[in-house]
């Protein structure tokens, strides 16, 4: 198990070079004057040259990816914001705090309404049950979450002064609405995927023997049909997660929440080259670890995919 | 179940007990800001949010205090010869961290924001000296009309001794001169301010953007413009500038709540590709055929004015007799002459470009409405806004429109307006942005330039209009609305919030 974390922390490598080089030949290609939009309309052309050499894009793409893989994977140094001219890991970083807030309890509103409507759905198949949450789940797929956002903001914060309109200001009053509105569409899946993975176990040879046995619906709901369906809910879970990370730059930019999705948009906006490429190699790393991370929760949850990972050390 | 039920119920009941609308201000003001300023150290480039913080946080050595140019820091200025001026600083002025400013603080300012690059306006400081304590010698490489305000007024002042104690160049924590220091920022979402009770400057001499009649001050980053809306709404700000026109009516007559509006400096204007319509005939004949009233109306919702030149009567180069003059005023029965005389048929289609922000989306689609009534096709080619810069002044993107929709303005003169697309001097190519090579258009524009008498000033116009390389559609107005914590709002020059002017 030891030896598979090793070899997958191992190919992340790779995996991030990649990303780096591939995020640096979009940037390179995309139109766009990263100099005119920092020095605006009223700079001349003397002056938009002087700043395009000081920022170093006249150089050569061999040359520029060249010192951007030194700077980034020997220095390790994202580098320096055109925009704002502060450090790209130290802007993630303050930012970082108010995106993992929303992802992180997005992800709570997702498994834990989500999953057990879901379940509701599947040990209910066909009745009334189960038709509400399908029901429900197509709506919340079905809703942008910019518009469900504002009315969200229109009932409980204009209307009702319940809560804050945006800002981060009031605590976690502040990331109430946000999450809602956020976690609505991720919800609706995380019950639609839990109830067809639900579904296929339930009807299976091993509980109706549970059932024959006299076991209590719990029992054979928590104890033997759930942990056979966990998988696929697990998948969810973790690409869930992967996209909220870098996915909440309308809650964001709705709710005026300084994430990182905003920094980012911002970013492509001005043609900020470092921090677009440092924020999608962050992004990068956190969801490769992420994926890391749904690997060994498989292992823990299916034994046979444990034997797998271990297996191959035994065959060797 | 029923458990569940009841603590949602309960929950329901706690929150309708809490009121996020604010506490009432007595000594504090919020100000929505549609930007984020980012770094609010004193060298950097100019922003959107950037531009709403800049006299709250720091202080220069001129300001335009209404339509008069005034010392701020700068006590006298002596002309030496026409390039050179001297200027004298109050001998008193202390920073927030209780150093004294001193000339050698003006030379290093200019000279690092001119190092750093991102304020291109100093490239016309040749050099600022050190004459004594208290004064700097500043040698120009040139000066237009307008330009040595314009430049003293560019620069945020600091201290040496201050910036290089700052461990990120002030980029978070300044410390100026100012009346209001930067006691937290949050960065791209709060800043807040609190009065320095040890200000310097005695209160006869202070300028309007040096006043501070509140304790402490709020600006709040909100984006989105619906937002901006309904944070005002709720009362969590108390003051806006950056109310979008199709919402003001919101706040219009309704108790609690008031508002200003307040001429913008910018100006939306169409600059036409010399290269794709060299008819003079052509150009004037898409003018009339655009009734710049059904922009206003449903671009601005009403709000607005139909421009008489590529700026507005704010400008004090403005001449007056513009505004009673005819100026592209709709007629269609005009506009199909024209057309006919430049050999224009229906069918045929103008490619339109323009910046996706703002409300330029619904400008182009009423201007692609209008044409259509001539059977004329508008093909609208919409871009960010750095894309939109650059393909607006490369010359490899030359071909890829006909007609663009901009906007400009400027802190102080209509001439520095008009240089900004006018004068070809300062274009990457050679032409205007329109691509336009006209000598006459060069002579003008220069003559009114370096001298903006109104027979300068009138010359030009009345060239332009006749030629129509560009016109004017719609001067802007801001709609700033306030809640009535704030009695009376006030403005800079640059149409943003002066927290610390306003009346409570």
């Amino acid at each position: 198990m030891i030896r598979y974390i090793g070899k997958r922390l191992l190919w992340m490598i790779p995996v991030m070079l990649g990303i780096a080089v591939l995020i640096f030949s979009i940037m390179y290609i995309c139109p766009g004057d990263p100099a005119q939009s920092l020095l605006g309309p009223s700079a001349s052309a003397v002056e938009l040259a002087a700043k395009r050499e000081e920022m170093g894009l006249n150089d050569p793409y061999i040359v520029r990816l060249g010192r951007y893989l030194y700077q980034t994977f020997i220095r390790l140094d994202l580098g320096t914001s055109y925009k704002f001219g502060t450090s790209v890991f130290a802007g993630l970083m303050e930012r970082m705090q108010y995106t993992l807030v929303i992802a992180l309890l997005c992800m709570c509103l997702q498994v834990f309404v989500g999953t057990p409507l879901g379940i509701m759905a599947a040990t209910h198949h066909n009745g009334l049950w189960d038709r509400i949450s399908m029901f429900l789940a197509l709506v919340g797929v079905s809703i942008p979450a910019f518009w469900l956002a504002l009315m969200l903001v229109l009932i409980f914060a204009v209307n009702l002064g319940w809560l804050p309109t945006s800002g981060v200001a009031n605590g976690i009053a502040s990331f109430i609405l946000p999450c809602i509105a956020n976690s609505f569409a991720g919800i609706a899946s995380q019950a639609r995927h839990t109830r067809s993975s639900m579904l296929e176990v339930i009807r299976s040879d091993y509980i109706v023997t549970a059932k024959a046995k006299g076991l209590s619906q719990k029992t054979v709901l928590f104890k033997h049909a759930l942990p056979n369906a966990l998988i696929p809910i697990i998948t969810i879970v973790g690409n869930g997660m992967g996209m909220m990370l870098g996915g909440t730059v309308i809650i964001e930019n709705v709710f005026a929440i300084p994430g990182v999705g905003r920094y980012m948009t911002d970013a492509i906006n001005s043609r900020d080259y470092p921090v677009v490429m440092g924020g999608v190699l962050v992004l990068g790393l956190i969801f490769s670890l992420i994926m890391l991370l749904v690997d060994i929760v498989y292992a823990f949850v299916d034994p046979r995919i444990k034997a797998q990972y271990e297996g191959r050390k035994g065959k060797k | 179940m029923k458990k569940f039920l009841s603590i949602v119920l309960v929950l329901i009941m706690a929150l309708s007990m809490a009121s996020f609308a604010s506490a009432e201000h007595g000594a504090s003001v919020t100000v929505g800001l549609a930007g984020d300023p980012g770094n609010i150290g004193p060298f950097q480039g100019m922003g959107l949010g950037r531009i709403g913080i800049l006299f709250t946080t720091y202080e220069m050595l001129m300001v335009k205090d209404g339509n008069e140019f005034v010392g701020c820091l700068m006590k006298e200025l002596t002309p030496v010869d026409d390039l050179t001026y001297d200027v004298e600083l109050y001998d008193y002025i202390v920073d927030q961290a209780g150093n004294k400013l001193t000339a050698s603080d003006i030379k290093f300012c200019f000279d690092t924001a001119k190092a750093d690059g991102n304020l291109p306006k100093l490239s016309a400081v040749d050099s600022v000296e050190v004459v004594s304590e208290y004064v700097a010698r500043f040698h120009f490489t040139a000066l237009a009309a307008g330009d040595l305000e314009s430049l003293l007024m560019e620069c945020p002042i600091v201290t040496q001794a201050a910036y290089e104690a700052s461990a990120d160049k002030m980029a978070t924590d300044p410390v100026t001169t100012s009346p209001y220091q930067v006691v937290d920022y949050k960065t791209g979402s709060t800043i807040t301010y609190k009065r320095n009770e040890n200000y310097w400057q005695k209160d006869e001499l202070i300028p309007s953007t040096s006043k501070h009649n509140v304790d402490e001050i709020t600006f709040r980053i909100i984006p989105d413009p619906v937002q901006m809306v309904n944070a005002l709404k709720t009362k969590e700000i108390d003051i806006s500038a950056a109310i979008d026109g199709s919402y003001i009516s919101d706040f219009m007559g309704v108790e609690g709540f008031s508002v200003t509006q307040i001429p913008d400096n910018t100006t939306k204007f169409l600059t036409f590709n010399y290269d794709s319509i060299p008819s003079a005939a052509e150009r004037q004949a898409i003018a009339y055929a655009v009734d710049v009233e059904d922009i206003i109306a449903f671009a601005f919702d009403g709000i607005g004015y139909h421009a008489k030149t590529i700026g507005n009567t704010k400008y004090p180069d403005f001449v007056e007799k513009w505004s009673d003059e005819e100026y592209y005023e709709y007629d269609a029965e005009k506009a199909q002459a024209l057309f006919d005389e430049a050999g224009v048929t229906a069918g045929k289609t103008y490619r339109l470009l323009y910046n996706v922000a703002d409300d330029n989306t619904r400008i182009v689609t009423t201007i692609q409405a209008a044409l259509m009534d001539f059977g004329i096709n508008v093909e609208l080619i919409g871009y960010d806004n750095a894309l939109f810069g650059t393909y607006k002044f490369d010359e490899k993107n030359s071909g890829e429109w006909d007609i663009m929709l901009d906007e400009a303005g400027s802190s102080n003169l209509l001439t520095n307006v008009w240089k900004l697309t006018l004068d070809r001097r300062d274009q990457t190519y050679g032409k205007t942005v329109g691509h336009v090579l006209d000598d006459e258009l060069q002579t003008l524009i220069e003559a009114a330039i370096n001298d903006n008498t109104p027979e300068n000033m009138d010359a030009f116009h009345q060239y332009l209009k006749e030629q129509c390389y560009e016109y004017g559609l719609v001067s802007k107005v801001n709609n700033l609305a306030h809640t009535t914590v704030v009695n009376t709002a006030v403005t800079c020059f640059r149409g943003q919030i002066l927290p610390g002017a306003c009346e409570y």
